[in-house]
């Protein structure tokens, strides 16, 4: 019973992990620091830990993605991310791969035997 | 806020060390900002800065998800590596020892304890020498047992907790990770120039090379070599502490003290070979290594001295009292 729970949650990880660069890149079309952005997401339905979505920004960051700024803003200094234009790119193609996906799916789970 | 300083440390040893700063200040901003928001709902600051680090999760971790690249050996791998390494490198080095003691009380002269503690010494460069072979040796069999056999270890791992963090080490006993490596990287090339190509110390002339020193070098050897594996341990034990410890600043006192000595009595000896020095008419070599070694040997001694006053004075917390003292004296 805990093998089977476990392979659910695999698979719901997984299911997960694909769509999530997509919401946090959805989301910095707007200039966002790594805890506003948690706040945002979680506000929104989507909630993620802290350490799994600061290590995605620097990824996406390096993949350059996203643009990065050390801002002061008091009482401390915050990084802030937001889309580059080659991200802005990679985007919108995601977006219409996933709308794509979303309704080739949608007809199958529809389907009845 | 301490507790905050004791976490992000570990967390960055095991960072890339190109990002390490940048992924620390960021990190530390991020979780002072979940801080304030939990001040905001009400509570004491370290029993929320407590319960954002608890949750933030374990330092290597939390490391790892920063890293693309995987650790050569895992968690559940690492304290078994370690166990072999430590065995064998006490064990191989000893046995070379004791083969050595016992080829020599074998030789049939005479029995004498202070020319056996001298084959122990020329011991040396062997022993390291095998230590760093069979070290090698088994780094590469728990590689390759890692890579292929990929071993099902169920490790009990504790709980994180915050509280067993270690404490920050003061300016003191702050190590320089590049400093460690670069000692120990140097040990290893000085060792195997000086025990195994002493011919490269030599003068170069038309085509010839002429050992530039004699047998009164070759006698000092087992001093030098066992200044050098002393400077080499005490870097090997601060590069994976990541910091000096009160022990190993000791240590470090009575190597650089040793390293002195060492200096002073090369400096004193005859150890140019006089053939090539008189028939090139090279003199200045030897007057101008006396004179280096002289002043090296009288620096070196007064520098470990010094440094390790700084170290006491900074442990027995007297630091103010000196520093109210002259300003008392000041005024």
């Amino acid at each position: 019973m805990v093998e089977k729970a476990n392979i659910l949650k695999n698979l719901q990880q997984e299911l997960r992990k694909g769509t999530l660069v997509l919401a946090v890149l959805s989301q910095l079309k707007t200039k966002h620091y790594g805890y506003s952005l948690v706040e945002t997401l979680n506000n929104k339905g989507l909630f993620i830990d802290q350490n799994t979505l600061y290590p995605l920004l620097r990824r996406l960051d390096t993949q350059g993605l996203l643009v990065s700024t050390w801002e002061v803003v008091d009482p401390r200094p915050r990084k802030y991310y937001e889309l580059s234009q080659f991200g802005k790119t990679i985007l919108s193609q995601l977006q219409r791969d996933y709308e794509n996906n979303y309704h080739v799916l949608s007809d199958m789970l529809k389907e009845e035997n | 806020m301490e507790l905050l300083d004791r976490y992000l440390l570990q967390i960055e040893k095991f960072l890339p060390l190109k990002d390490r700063e940048d992924i620390i200040q960021e990190l530390k901003s991020l979780l002072l900002e979940d801080l304030d928001n939990r001040m905001m709902e009400g509570g004491n600051q370290d029993d929320n800065l407590y319960q954002v680090i608890k949750e933030y999760g374990e330092p290597r971790e939390v490391a790892l998800r920063y890293r693309s690249d995987s650790p050569i050996f895992s968690r559940e791998m690492e304290p078994f590596l370690y166990m072999v390494l430590k065995i064998v490198m006490i064990t191989t080095p000893a046995a070379i020892l004791l083969a050595k003691s016992i080829d020599f009380l074998n030789s049939g002269d005479p029995f004498n304890f202070i020319n056996l503690l001298i084959n122990m010494l020329y011991s040396i460069p062997d022993m390291f020498s095998a230590a760093v072979t069979a070290a090698g040796f088994v780094f590469i069999l728990f590689y390759l047992i890692e890579k292929y056999a990929k071993p099902n270890i169920k490790l009990d791992v504790p709980e994180f907790e915050p509280k067993h963090l270690p404490q920050v080490p003061r300016k003191v006993y702050k190590v320089s990770l590049f400093e460690s490596i670069f000692t120990i990287v140097a040990s290893i090339v000085i060792i195997y120039l000086l025990n195994y190509q002493p011919g490269l110390i030599a003068i170069y002339y038309d085509g010839d090379s002429i050992p530039l020193l004699n047998n009164g070098f070759t006698k000092l050897l087992p001093v030098i070599n066992t200044s050098i594996l002393f400077a080499a341990g005490i870097a090997i034990a601060h590069a994976i502490k990541r910091r000096k410890t009160f022990i190993t600043t000791t240590l470090e006192f009575m190597q650089t003290v040793y390293s002195g000595v060492v200096l002073a009595l090369l400096a004193s000896s005859d150890i140019f070979n006089t053939v090539v020095i008189e028939g090139y008419e090279l003199e200045i070599i030897p007057r101008l290594f006396v004179i280096g070694a002289s002043i090296g040997a009288t620096l070196t001694i007064l520098g470990a001295i010094v440094t390790y006053a700084k170290v006491i004075i900074a442990r027995s917390g007297s630091e103010e009292f000196i520093k109210n003292t002259i300003n008392k004296l000041d005024k």
